[in-house]
């Protein structure tokens, strides 16, 4: 798999405190990637590292296969475009000077999808109105369309939902599905707004006390969060063969759980599994949000 | 870095407090001539020798004595606001060193302290020579005052550069660059002439450039290598410790 970013043991220190820990993080090509943890678990210092804002302590990040200890580093981060917390926008100028700067920032000799991008980001009306003047959902958008001048292949947005109203949600939203369908672009987004998230991510990086603790796609995730039946039994074996016999979708979970898709009638299932001596020690139906599949992974972890 | 200052340089064309220091170093040089106009008239009517009048050469220095403070403004506002808007971090994502945003910024303190210098000069000599007289000094004693003034910008925007880019809050920033220049004002009208720290602060200079060439003291031949040394020592430390610092 072709990896727009990876991470191999970035660590993080403050003098003792460890921002990022060791952490390991791969970012597919054309991914819409949700860096989800809570506040404080690293989500902006990380980020902070990639834009180069701030040097790791040990380890490294490769972008586009270039390490970040790589002189031609400086060169591929022009690919890239960023918003860190909040949008680097000038308040006391319009949306357009605002790009203007930003191409003369990156050299860029003609103006000419300027238009295209204000258009894009829907600010193409906002005239001679400062950036003073924008709602938040607007200077969201600006500093959108600012990290979009250069046509970056790579967009980092932290926190890009943080203080919208609904609609200002939605905007967003959809623009960051419009711009990964429509230009291919690659996104890395943190947020600790999960259901909005679960919306556009297409791959999942759960981080911890600096830590990713797991990294999974959005099929493996709905897989793990879809509703199911979990069944812990005294003869794996038998049970297997019964579900294999009857075409029942399953998946192992350990030496003694099951999980089980589709809808089984539990009398008929339990007589059957006894005729096999196979007993049903534990029966569970569930169901996992989003939400509680990261509650239970960060449980899970914090109880290691 | 062209890119940069091309950046910066757009910015500044829409800045309103570079259109502000420059109307008040015009308001200076229509002052200063206007004080010496009115002194003139006021020595004719009470029949003062009119030779104690400062001369036109004086009158061209006077702007020294305020361009810290517009500079200090200037460079503590249009630096500090590439922290508080995060255009900084524009730059850096976008692939420029910390010593070009440095020096980048330091070239931009530096042209604007001399765009307001040359307009102010302009002024006063335009209007000053044709009414009160040419140069009075030597004209290499000028020569070194000219040199001298413009290291005194340069001194000025490595000190500026160096607190609004190190100190990221643009407040403290702009506090702390007019407490400095105000506190080295003090300073160096309380040396007396002859003193190492009159050479070592662009307000002592400036003392120094008051002089002309009617005290001895007036090290006038040599301040701008002061200014030239101490601006690459701050250039120095400042970029230093703008690529160790972590930014936001």
């Amino acid at each position: 798999m072709e990896y727009i970013l990876e991470t191999k043991a970035l660590e993080k220190k403050y003098n003792k405190f460890k921002a990022i820990d060791n952490l390991n993080m791969h970012i597919p090509k054309g991914a819409i990637y949700g860096l989800i943890g809570k506040n404080g678990a690293g989500k902006t210092t990380l980020i902070r590292l990639i834009c180069g804002l701030q040097k790791p302590t040990s380890g490294i990040f490769m972008m586009y296969g270039v390490s970040n200890t790589d002189k031609k580093m400086k060169e591929e981060r022009k690919r890239i475009g960023a918003i860190v917390e909040t949008p680097s926008i000038r308040i006391d100028a319009t949306a357009e000077d605002n790009l203007k700067e930003q191409y003369k920032i990156l050299g860029l000799p003609s103006e000419e999808n300027l238009k295209e991008i204000l258009k894009q980001v829907g600010l193409s009306n906002t005239g001679k109105k400062k950036a003073k003047d924008f709602s938040l959902g607007m200077k969201q958008r600006l500093g959108i369309a600012i990290a979009l001048v250069g046509e970056p292949d790579f967009l980092i947005l932290d926190e890009p939902i943080n203080g919208l109203d609904p609609e200002g949600i939605i905007e967003i939203r959809e623009l960051i599905l419009k711009l990964n369908k429509e230009k291919g672009i690659t996104f890395l987004i943190s947020s600790h707004y999960l259901d909005e998230l679960s919306k556009v991510a297409t791959h999942y990086g759960f981080l911890n006390h600096g830590k990713i603790i797991q990294e999974i796609s959005k099929q493996e995730l709905e897989q793990n969060c879809r509703k199911r039946i979990e069944v812990k039994v005294n003869n794996l074996k038998e049970c297997i063969q019964y579900l294999e016999e009857n075409s029942i979708s399953y998946e192992i979970k350990d030496n003694e759980k099951i999980n089980i898709y589709d809808t089984v009638n539990i009398s008929e299932f339990a007589v059957a599994l006894s005729k096999r001596n196979c007993i049903i020690e534990e029966f569970t139906e569930k169901e996992e949000s989003l939400e509680n599949y990261y509650i239970n992974l960060i449980g899970g972890e914090s109880n290691v | 870095m062209y890119k940069l200052l091309n950046a910066s340089f757009f910015r500044l064309k829409k800045n309103k407090i570079f259109y502000f220091i420059i109307v008040v170093s015009i308001v200076m040089a229509l002052f200063v001539l206007y004080s010496r106009y009115t002194d003139e008239l006021k020595d004719i009517q009470y029949g003062f020798p009119l030779t104690d009048l400062k001369t036109t050469d004086r009158l061209l220095i006077d702007n020294l004595v305020i361009i810290g403070f517009l500079m200090s403004l200037f460079t503590s506002l249009f630096v500090g606001t590439e922290y508080s808007d995060g255009v900084i971090r524009n730059k850096l994502i976008a692939g420029h060193s910390r010593i070009s945003v440095y020096i980048a910024n330091f070239i931009m303190s530096v042209v604007v302290g001399i765009i307001v210098e040359v307009i102010y000069l302009l002024i006063v000599a335009s209007i000053g020579i044709p009414m009160f007289g040419g140069i009075q000094i030597p004209i290499s004693d000028f020569l070194y005052v000219l040199l001298d003034s413009f290291m005194i910008i340069v001194f000025y925007a490595g000190i500026f550069t160096f607190i609004s880019l190190i100190c990221s809050n643009i407040t403290t920033s702009t506090v702390i660059c007019l407490l400095l220049t105000l506190a080295m004002m003090i300073m160096a009208i309380l040396q007396t002439p002859g003193d190492e720290i009159l050479n070592i602060f662009p307000t002592g200079q400036v003392i120094q450039i008051s002089w002309l060439s009617y005290k001895e003291e007036a090290n006038i031949q040599l301040l701008w290598v002061y200014s030239l040394g101490i601006t690459f020592v701050i250039n120095t430390i400042g970029i230093y410790l703008f690529n160790r610092k972590e930014l936001k």
